[in-house]
């Protein structure tokens, strides 16, 4: 188990980590999500002991990270462009690789590399985009370590990539691998993910894939009958998603136990249902909304 | 055969479970055989090994599909999967509804439908028959 415990962390006097605490399961998936500059790469340098965390630490099986380093061969961080291996051709990171990752797994880098074409004797710097994630990728599925902690692995890169990308990515977890994906794409987050880190203001929520909302919030489509009731739909535990002629998508948020649903269940609405929560969802409520800063 | 929907309002995991009874039930994959192993299945659709696990688990339980260790898992037999009954019963009646609607929408009247069920119920029930062939009689 990796254990992030009290972790705080400030860049250039901003405090970016707030006592943040939380744990990865071996075997799991857990998707990373927050705004820009929430702090999501920076969680990922401190976990990886890329950064020292000011105070707090990470625990591999309840050693420290970042006071026995060598621990740190067990966490792999991939960050969203791997700029240290642009000097390098894919050949060259694997002998690099090979000499630091005890379990370094040459004949299962080879096989991924030959699948998705990636030429092992040109530098990393002159592959496209979408190939060079996936070098990078596959470097650190091939180490075999016990945990791989990802930085926006499929952001700017051509479907077919991505395809490639997300592949890669199952098949480590059905090796054994636990994964950390930091991510604006919720529709991979659904499809990969067993549990959510929300990041927001340098805190850290945790939300489990299969009720993300913690019953804190229900998803509802409502057909009103007559005029919508500009008071109910105004009021804070009411957000608006969006409305389409008479139909109404809302998120009533259950702070307040189940008056507001009530209320509206009084009104009789010509159509009442309750549609699942997704991640965008939990991601646009927990934000407050599409505010016209945000857009 | 099994694709994830993104905009669909189920879970993946109940996905999956409702496709694959959709497949057996459509005969598209026949009693005893083999089903793809969780991590096949993960790979081809692209969803966490996890999930799939866990719809295989709820099939299981429903007794859709049986696995066998060391050799896989594969579809139930009809006579051992209750659970496929249910499904299907749940979708007989879901369609009927869906055949009554679009009655009422045609105008339909209420003695004419009822003629036409009459009719079918006809061809296929004779006194104190409960249908099929090896069920029991229902009072």
């Amino acid at each position: 188990m990796l254990a992030v415990r009290h972790l705080h962390k400030s860049i250039e006097r901003q405090p970016v980590l707030k006592d943040v605490s939380f744990e990865l399961r071996p075997g799991m998936v857990a998707g990373l999500i927050g705004r820009n500059g929430a702090g999501k790469t920076t969680l990922l340098k401190t976990m990886a002991g890329v950064y020292e965390p000011d105070a707090g630490d990470v625990l591999l099986e309840g050693e420290s990270v970042h006071r026995r380093p060598e621990i740190k061969r067990e966490i792999v961080f991939l960050p969203d462009n791997p700029e240290a291996l642009f000097g390098y051709t894919a050949e060259e990171c694997a002998r690099l690789y090979a000499l630091v990752y005890p379990r370094f797994d040459r004949a299962a880098f080879d096989e991924m590399i030959r699948r998705f074409g990636l030429p092992a004797h040109r530098k990393i710097r002159q592959l496209s985009r979408g190939m060079k994630m996936l070098a990078s990728i596959s470097l650190g599925i091939a180490t075999r370590a016990s945990y791989v902690l990802l930085d926006e692995p499929t952001n700017g890169i051509d479907p077919i990539a991505k395809q490639q990308v997300l592949s890669l990515l199952v098949e480590a977890v059905s090796e054994g691998m636990t994964l950390l994906v930091a991510s604006h794409a919720m529709g991979d987050l659904e499809r990969l993910s067993d549990m959510i880190l929300l990041i927001r203001q340098g805190e850290v929520e945790i939300h489990e894939m299969a009720d993300p909302s913690r019953g804190e919030a229900v998803k509802l489509q409502v057909v009103f009958d007559g005029e919508p009731p500009a008071a109910w739909l105004a009021s804070p535990q009411v957000m608006v998603l969006n409305h389409v002629g008479r139909v109404y998508t809302l998120l009533v948020s259950r702070d307040d136990g189940d008056a507001k649903l009530e209320e509206l269940r009084r009104m009789r609405p010509l159509v009442l249902e309750e549609l699942p929560l997704g991640l965008e969802d939990l991601f646009v409520w927990k934000h407050g909304g599409r505010s016209d800063e945000d857009r | 055969m099994i694709r994830i929907d993104e905009k669909s309002v189920l879970p993946i995991y109940e996905q999956i479970v409702h496709r694959i009874k959709e497949l057996i039930s459509r005969g598209v994959l026949q009693p005893e055989e083999k089903m793809p192993s969780v991590r096949e299945l993960a790979a081809r659709l692209l969803v966490n090994p996890n999930t799939v696990a866990k719809a295989y688990q709820e099939l299981e339980r429903q007794g859709v599909i049986v696995s066998v260790r060391g050799k896989g898992v594969f579809v139930a037999k009809p006579a051992s999967s209750p659970g496929m009954l249910q499904e299907r019963l749940a979708r007989l009646r879901a369609d009927l509804g869906r055949l009554m609607v679009e009655a009422h929408h045609l105008g339909v009247s209420r003695e004419q439908v009822t003629a036409w069920v009459e009719e079918e119920i006809g061809r296929y029930w004779r006194d104190g028959d409960a249908g099929g062939s090896s069920s029991a009689q229902i009072d």
